[in-house]
């Protein structure tokens, strides 16, 4: 595996992404021998403890904060017990079973690797594994800045970030967009300031966990005023086996901006679980608002979920100021197990929190995913639509809670959850907490299971519609109130998900 | 002949329904059933359009040269068998367009024919509309949810238009609707009568026959045709009820 | 390195006295008993309790339930003080009820109608007198309704003094009411109530069971676990009305095993009690079984009321109807924790639940967990749960009438309370509980 940085010089010209590669491909033919010899991957042991955490730090030339929350984290993390409260069945987590750091091995390579791995030299890792190239055009993401694309994407690579584009048009807004590691670098006050702070490290296993070993991760700050013109996106991969993927990301919405950020994710098959344990962090100051979307389509694992994606994901935000909102819209079909609460806390008066989600379950998957709304701020109001879809053998559960703190004057929340069972084999679950103490709150929670009727298909068929169509087109129209949430190029990459994830679930 | 039915047998959950019925259709006629309820009208529509739950237990029906009874519902639908539902369905989050579209291209497909992409399909379905006086914005709202009982009618009769089947068969359409919708019904119906399209109208009143006039009209009874005639029956049932013929008929 | 094995449960030290407290209580009513089974059951549970303990706000169930005050004060079993009739009459009900009168936990011969002249094919007798007959003893003891793995439940097998075993023989309909009226008169008593109420198949049954104070001073302890059979085709109509002191403490358990065709309808009227806890843990086993459990509570001060329902549909074609309705007033708390489960075996299952919460002070604090587990495909089920107060546009269309605000509001809050006991058939009883709630909220 190799770190790539492409630089302009590869991308100003190129009109489809396969022709990029094939450019790739070609530059690096004299690269070839080295290509290979770097492929060989520096994985520490196995194994987790003190020194590993120090190594980490030490192979991101981090400075002594990093270091120090780091280490904070992990001697908490020891003291805390892997929970098995979720409705989720998995063998207990052996983490001395797993590498917690795998990069490029540098040994053939010079100091300049070494740069660019801690993001200051871009100019001199001019190889690219046409592999990973390849894998991210036909995962259809543009990694080149091409100029012609609407929309910036950081591209990480297991614990690598491979590239980000579009940085200099950002840079000339004043925004930044990059990796996590070079933001730890470059703008080490702006992390210091936001880091830990909306998650804390000691805020459960997996956060702390990944406040310890934290891999990589996107970095984004929009400045007050300032409306980002495009939407940012990254694109996580996951390649290695036995490796766990910790990303840290933080986002900060200055007053006033304006940011729509995406997020995909993908991983081959494997035959052991990979263990995925990531941290979000949103700020979200006065006036500004911030849409954050996912489509999560880790690796379920065989017809047994034996090998998949475990996904313990926390993610968080904060309206700290004044009218500003949070939306999160989430797509998640993949993954043996999804354990994941996107959440938004209310503290900024009259700000919004939102929350979209459509989950998807086959064969053996197991998904316990919903939110948090923390009314804090007077009135805040919070939405959560939620559509749950289980299928085969699986498990999905919507566990929410909605909190109405005695300050929250007028809060307003309204939940809707519904369910559809496809198959008489899975179950579909709804957990949510209700906890009003501000009189003035008006809380509604709805929650339905059904399934396709009989009636229905039966329409479609009588209309000439085949049963297959007719059952993507009732699953797609379930979906709709959440789809339409999402960017447009992202709706449709959900839906034919939803259609690829199903299959052989019906019929 | 475009439908032939012969000596139909037909059960629900071992429950014998349909008990050796006889029927004709030729291309371009219009035959009413009627009876009173329980007579079994709904199952003759549900065993023709191919619903699951009803089993055939004896007897054919022919369709247009081929044995209906072999296809499933959607073979049926793109053959040309077209059900106007008594209580049309609701699909939550799927646009009418979209619904429309896929059917459309399913039957053309099956026809040979190329399918329509949106611009060639919203421009037939905008001409549709414009002809029965539907407002476009029922094209993006999802199918019937929401829709009041006359909105349904006018969208089965829709889908009707673009889907040109060459059997109509109206599963009492015309039941719970006020006079209004009626006649969108049958307006609807009688702008789509052509010499190679047949209806087949199951109701149990006579009004709605009133603004169609059918060629035939038969009287279902405990799951066989007591009695044809012409659109003077229909007129008969209205005066003097069913109990008159069902007595005649247990009496013989 | 992280361990996986469950943490050992730490008690606080005020748990460990409680739980050394009911352990002597225990212990001493074991000496006393010369029943061999009886106290081979006690100990057991008593096992059972030294391992389970006391729950805390960690345990899931109990998040929202505080048990600190009542773990602070130790309830005792004394033995039954002196009442008179005079004590007992304002209890009564203004309708014809057959009477059964439980005077500190133990059944009053005295107070309670005469049980030697009852109906064809009913049954009533104390758990004492089912006790030392021996007559369905081992029967009563057995349970598979997983009394256990409630602490209290524990508590109560471990406890309990008396109670009624009410029997109904096939195809006996009871049209008079049965009421049970548990008065508790001493302070710092525990009344521990054990009930077995079975219908056979055919038979119909309507049960009335009220936990009363004898005064507003006395604080004591009211822990009444109620199993139940209902038998194919057999209907239970249940009322159970909380009206204790505001200082008393109440935990019901409930227990309901049903057969096909059966109905069961149980109304829980929460009034009394500084913490209460009022669960009904529903099994629909076999086909076509109904089910309504509805609930209006009133809490103020600084109440804590917690109503809560398991229901699990195990076969086709069951249906559950739920209505809970919390009023809350002053520094008030109230819970409601519902949980419909239907099994994979299920299909065709309707289920509803809603809750609804009305807050009047802005100390007040409602916790509302509707729940769905559910495997099978074919279901309907919905749950639903909305809390706020009284909106603006309700008052005010009430004052364009002419009413004024103060009447207006309460005008709506009664409406609002007592729309669960609708579905009550019997009209007396759902006026009598209707003035019950109004004569509070009113006061």
């Amino acid at each position: 595996m190799v770190r790539i940085v492409l630089t302009s010089e590869f991308s100003m010209t190129q009109t489809t992404q396969y022709q990029e590669i094939n450019d790739i491909l070609q530059k690096n033919q004299h690269y070839k021998e080295g290509f290979f010899t770097t492929t060989a991957v520096e994985t520490f042991a196995k194994g987790l403890n003190e020194s590993v955490v120090r190594a980490i730090s030490a192979k991101k030339h981090e400075p002594q904060w990093m270091l120090d929350f780091r280490l904070k984290a992990f001697k908490h993390w020891q003291t805390m017990i892997e929970p098995h409260w979720a409705k989720a069945e998995y063998e207990p987590i052996d983490y001395q079973d797993y590498s917690y750091y795998s990069a490029p091995e540098c040994g053939s390579c010079s100091e300049s690797c070494d740069k660019a791995l801690d993001g200051k030299d871009h100019t001199q890792a001019n190889q690219i594994d046409p592999e990973v190239a390849k894998a991210f055009a036909s995962l259809g993401v543009p990694i080149n800045d091409d100029g012609e694309a609407n929309i910036a994407v950081d591209a990480i690579f297991d614990s690598v970030s491979i590239s980000t584009t579009k940085r200099d048009d950002l840079a000339k807004l004043g925004i930044i967009f990059c990796s996590f590691s070079e933001a730890v670098h470059d703008y080490p006050e702006l992390v210091q300031q936001y880091i830990g702070t909306v998650v804390p490290h000691h805020d459960n296993f997996f956060a702390a966990l990944n406040s310890a070993v934290a891999s990589d991760g996107t970095f984004v700050y929009v400045p007050p005023g300032v409306r980002c013109p495009i939407d940012l996106s990254t694109y996580f991969r996951i390649n290695e086996a036995k490796t766990g993927q910790f990303e840290r990301t933080i986002l900060i919405a200055d007053k006033g901006s304006y940011v729509s950020y995406l997020e995909g994710c993908s991983a081959p098959v494997r035959d052991t679980y990979q263990l995925h344990a990531a941290v979000v962090e949103v700020i979200v100051h006065e006036d500004a608002e911030v849409k954050y979307s996912t489509v999560q389509n880790w690796y379920p694992g065989d017809d047994d979920c034996q090998g998949g994606i475990l996904n313990f994901v926390t993610k968080r935000g904060i309206c700290e100021g004044k009218n500003s909102k949070l939306s999160w819209t989430q797509a998640e079909t993949g993954s043996a197990i999804t354990w994941k609460y996107p959440s938004c806390i209310l503290k900024g008066d009259n700000s919004i929190g939102e929350f979209y989600s459509v989950a998807l379950t086959n064969r053996r998957q197991q998904a316990d995913t919903g939110t948090k709304m923390i009314h804090i701020g007077k009135n805040t109001s919070s939405t959560i639509i939620s559509k749950g879809l289980s299928a085969g053998r699986s498990d999905n559960t919507y566990r929410g809670l909605v909190k109405i703190l005695p300050s929250a004057e007028g809060a307003r929340n309204f939940t809707q959850c519904d369910s559809m069972l496809i198959g008489d084999q899975c179950g579909a679950h709804t957990f949510p907490y209700i906890e009003v103490e501000n009189p003035t709150a008006q809380v509604e929670h709805e929650a339905t299971t059904s399934r396709i009727g009989e009636d229905q298909l039966f329409y479609c068929q009588q209309r000439g519609i085949s049963e297959q169509d007719a059952i993507s087109m009732i699953v797609n129209g379930f979906c709709k109130e959440v789809f339409k949430e999402l960017p447009l190029e992202f709706a449709q990459e959900a839906e034919e998900l939803l259609a690829i994830s199903l299959e052989g679930s019906v019929g | 002949m475009l439908l032939n039915i012969n000596n139909l047998h037909a059960q629900v959950e071992e429950k014998s329904i349909l008990k050796g019925i006889n029927l004709q259709l030729n291309p371009g006629e219009v035959h009413a059933i009627m009876g009173p309820n329980g007579s079994g009208k709904s199952t003759l529509s549900s065993v023709l359009a191919g619903r699951e739950e009803y089993e055939v237990t004896e007897g054919s029906v022919q369709y247009d040269g081929e044995d209906l009874l072999e296809m499933d519902a959607e073979a049926r639908a793109r053959r040309g068998v077209f059900l106007a539902f008594q209580y049309p369905v609701e699909i939550p989050g799927v646009s009418n367009k979209l619904f429309m579209q896929t059917a459309l291209n399913a039957v053309r497909n099956a026809r040979g024919q190329p399918p329509l992409d949106m611009f060639d399909f919203e421009q037939v379905a905008a001409e549709q509309m414009k002809k029965l006086e539907m407002s476009p914005v029922m094209l993006e709202r999802s199918v019937n949810v929401g829709f009041s009982g006359g909105e349904k009618k006018r969208n089965d009769i829709f889908q009707m238009a673009m889907l040109e089947p060459k059997l109509c068969i109206m599963d009492e359409t015309d039941s719970g609707l006020d006079i209004d919708a009626l006649r969108i019904v049958a307006e609807g119906v009688n702008a789509l009568r052509s010499p190679d399209r047949s209806f087949l109208i199951v109701t149990h009143y006579q009004r709605l026959l009133d603004y169609i006039k059918p060629d035939h009209v038969h009287v279902l009874y405990d799951g066989q045709i007591i009695k044809s005639g012409g659109f003077e029956l229909a007129q008969e049932l209205e005066e003097k009820g069913y109990d008159h013929l069902i007595q005649a008929y247990q009496e013989a | 390195m992280t361990t996986l094995s469950k943490p050992i449960k730490k008690h606080s030290p005020v748990a460990q006295n409680a739980m050394s407290f009911y352990q002597q209580q225990v212990e001493a009513l074991i000496a006393s008993e010369s029943d061999v089974a009886l106290v081979a059951f006690r100990q057991q549970a008593s096992q059972h309790f030294a391992e389970q303990g006391f729950p805390t706000r960690r345990d899931e169930d109990w998040k929202y339930t505080p048990l600190n005050a009542f773990l602070q004060t130790h309830y005792h079993r004394t033995g039954v003080a002196h009442v008179s009739d005079v004590d007992i009459k304002p209890f009564l009900p203004p309708f014809d009820v057959m009477h059964l009168v439980f005077v500190d936990g133990y059944f009053s011969e005295r107070f309670s109608d005469d049980l030697s002249e009852l109906p064809d094919g009913l049954s009533i007798e104390s758990v004492k007198d089912a006790l030392d007959f021996k007559q369905g003893y081992t029967a009563f003891l057995s349970h598979e309704m997983g009394i256990e793995k409630e602490a209290f439940g524990t508590l109560n097998s471990m406890l309990f003094d008396d109670g009624v075993v009410i029997q109904l023989e096939p195809h006996c309909v009871v049209e008079r009411p049965i009421l049970c009226t548990y008065v508790q008169t001493q302070n710092e008593h525990a009344n521990t109530i054990r009930n077995r109420v079975t219908l056979a198949h055919g038979a119909q049954l309507t049960l009335l069971q009220q936990h009363v104070s004898l005064n507003n001073e006395l604080n004591a302890f009211d822990n009444v676990v109620t199993e139940i059979n209902v038998a194919e085709n057999a209907l239970l109509n249940q009322v159970v009305l909380q009206a204790l002191n505001s200082s008393s403490v109440y935990f019901g358990l409930q227990f309901v095993d049903q057969a096909k065709n059966s109905m069961f309808r149980t109304h829980y009227i929460g009034l009394g009690s500084s913490l209460s806890r009022h669960q009904n843990v529903l099994r629909m086993t076999e086909e076509h079984i109904e089910s309504e459990q509805s609930s209006a509570c009133f809490a103020n001060g600084q109440q804590i009321m917690d109503t809560r329902t398991h229901t699990e549909h195990q076969a086709w074609w069951g249906k559950s109807r739920q209505l809970h309705k919390l009023v809350l007033d002053d520094h008030a708390v109230g819970v409601f924790n519902g949980m419909i489960k239907v099994a994979r075996e299920a299909q065709k299952t309707d289920g509803q639940m809603d809750n609804k919460n009305l807050l009047l002070s802005d100390k007040a604090k409602v916790d509302s967990k509707p729940q769905l587990e559910i495997y099978a495909d074919d279901v309907k089920c919905s749950h639903g749960s909305a809390s706020g107060q009284i909106s603006d546009e309700q008052i005010f269309y009430l004052r364009a009438r002419g009413i004024n605000a103060d009447d207006a509001r309460r005008l709506v809050t009664q409406a609002f309370l007592l729309e669960p006991l609708e579905s009550i058939s019997l009209t007396p009883v759902r006026h009598w509980l209707a003035e019950k709630l109004m004569h509070k909220l009113n006061a």
